[in-house]
């Protein structure tokens, strides 16, 4: 394991941060944190991160001190940077501070300087930076030194699509190599794309945690697909297709439709929707128009963090 | 050179920032030269040095680290592998370098019209480079408490003001003056032999305090 955490809580005056947190992150675990804001995620990274000690409960990492600390690569929530230096004397700073060789860590940053698309800028101060250059230079500098560790606030924020693309294959490259990585986002699809596993908090508490998928289906919700026909079929042969759980139909302005419910599929929708357009082919049925409505992550999201809900 | 070190990335930013590295130069020689130009008693010019140390090295050093908490990039450092007394060592280091660059020219000018005695050159060397070290790490100090911008501007001018009169610089203090270094450079540039002897103590001690305490400066991140 390369992060355990039990029974964490950390109050700010009043504000329960953190209330009995206890959690676990394996070695090459993508773990995203879910919440909104001021559910205690960036609290939860700065814990692990030993940045703040919690008021109860315990933080397991592999290794104390400083030997943890240049494992260790963290992007805060902030874009701070030392503005006079460029974009490459900080990265730099950084990866020298946490233990690199001249030579490499060179090597290191002009790869991932270029890899973001920020290598043509990297001689220019950090004070004619944009906000979302500030950005990558601060992955730069918590990912150049290949931490085991790896963790993210909000790392796409700012990010043009590129460059998330970027990232995201940079951080699955960098689990594939065993490196354990917990990232805090707002973004639930991001989550839902790159986390092997997802926390969902609110107000301090851990609500839930597990792969997205599971999560999903843990909420019961059906799966539903629209087919507009060419021509009316009978759709009582729909029914025996495996999953469906209900069939309606409807004759509209635009066409003859076909409403079909059913379980959430393990394998994914697409293998469903196949079953269900070639049972329609049997009847002799012409598909012209698809709409599916298939509950995600932004359903479990709403599910358990509306007020008071807790649970779904 | 590169920026391989806190020590070096500070000696690399103030150079950087030539409009600051400027009045830096300009202001302790446009505030000093006149006086040490001036028909005034020795030990008032030298007292003008001294407060110019003193403020310069405790202001610099305290806000410099505030601006740096206030950014956040105290905190990233707190991630760092490298421990915070060695962090701060550098820190002080490279402003106390400053420091003594930016004072060195009045100082010269005052040598230059008050020729110390020979035994003497060597005591206002020492205690010249005690009181820029321990001024710094004065500033260190103040730095640790505040939590704002306008706190640490507080903090700094109340220890600018403690440092100059317990240091015996207005009015003579005989119970506390010869437990701050800046006493004893006074006195070495009024060409008071000996009075050296005591002052790369005290600026020891003053920065093994900032040192001890440099651990509470990182860190300080709220949820």
């Amino acid at each position: 394991m390369a992060v355990a955490l039990r029974d964490v809580t950390k109050r700010f005056g009043s504000v329960r941060a953190l209330d009995g947190v206890t959690l676990d992150v394996g070695k090459g675990e993508i773990l995203g944190l879910l919440g909104p804001n001021g559910s205690g995620k960036s609290t939860l990274l700065k814990v692990i991160a030993r940045l703040i000690p919690p008021d109860e409960g315990t933080v397991l990492l592999p290794a104390n001190g400083r030997a943890m600390m240049r494992r260790t690569g963290m992007l805060f929530d902030h874009t701070a940077h030392w503005e006079a230096l460029t974009g490459y004397e900080n990265a730099r700073f950084f990866a020298r501070s946490y233990g690199m060789e001249p030579g490499a860590a060179h090597d290191r940053l002009e790869s991932l300087f270029s890899l973001l698309d920020l290598r043509d800028r990297w001689d220019d101060p950090v004070s004619t930076y944009s906000y979302g250059m500030r950005r990558k230079l601060g992955l730069i500098e918590a990912l150049a030194h290949e931490p085991s560790l790896i963790l993210l606030d909000e790392p796409s924020i700012g990010l043009d699509y590129r460059a998330r693309v970027t990232l995201a294959g940079l951080l699955r490259e960098a689990a594939r190599g065993g490196a354990a990585i917990v990232f805090s986002t707002n973004d639930v699809n991001e989550a839902a794309d790159l986390a092997h596993r997802v926390a969902l908090f609110d107000r301090g508490r851990m609500l839930v945690a597990g792969e997205p998928s599971v999560l999903v289906g843990s909420l019961g919700a059906t799966v539903t697909i629209d087919l507009r026909l060419k021509a009316p079929i009978d759709p009582r042969p729909l029914g025996q297709v495996p999953g469906i759980e209900g069939v309606g139909t409807e004759e509209r302005e635009d066409g003859f439709h076909v409403t079909v419910i059913a379980a959430p599929d393990a394998s994914g929708h697409s293998s469903l929707l196949a079953r269900v357009v070639h049972a329609v082919a049997n009847e002799g049925g012409v598909v012209v128009g698809v709409d599916l409505h298939a509950p995600g992550l932004p359903d479990v999201f709403l599910a358990y963090t509306k007020e008071g809900a807790g649970a779904p | 050179m590169h920026p391989d070190s806190f020590f070096r990335k500070e000696i690399l930013e103030d150079l950087r920032n030539r409009r600051g590295l400027l009045l830096k130069f300009v202001l302790p020689a446009g505030l000093l030269l006149p006086l040490m130009l001036a028909d005034l008693p020795v030990s008032l010019q030298a007292a003008g040095i001294t407060v110019a140390i003193i403020f310069s090295g405790i202001f610099g050093s305290s806000i410099g680290l505030v601006r740096i908490r206030e950014s956040g990039m105290l905190d990233r450092m707190a991630m760092l592998p490298i421990s915070p007394r060695r962090l701060i060592a550098g820190y002080i280091l490279a402003n106390a370098l400053l420091d003594l660059a930016q004072i060195a020219i009045p100082l010269a000018v005052f040598l230059i019209l008050h020729p110390p005695a020979p035994e003497v050159v060597l005591c206002v060397a020492g205690a010249f480079a005690s009181a820029v070290v321990a001024a710094n790490a004065l500033g260190v100090l103040a730095a640790v408490a505040p939590g704002s911008s306008s706190e640490g501007h507080l903090y700094a001018i109340i220890t600018v003001m403690a440092a100059i009169v317990l240091s015996g610089l207005v009015a003579p203090a005989p119970h506390t003056q010869g437990l701050l270094p800046f006493w004893y450079l006074h006195a070495a540039l009024v060409t008071a032999p000996g009075a050296f002897a005591l002052s790369p103590v005290l600026a020891g001690l003053i920065l093994g305090s900032a040192l001890a305490v440099s651990p509470r400066l990182f860190g300080r991140t709220r949820g």
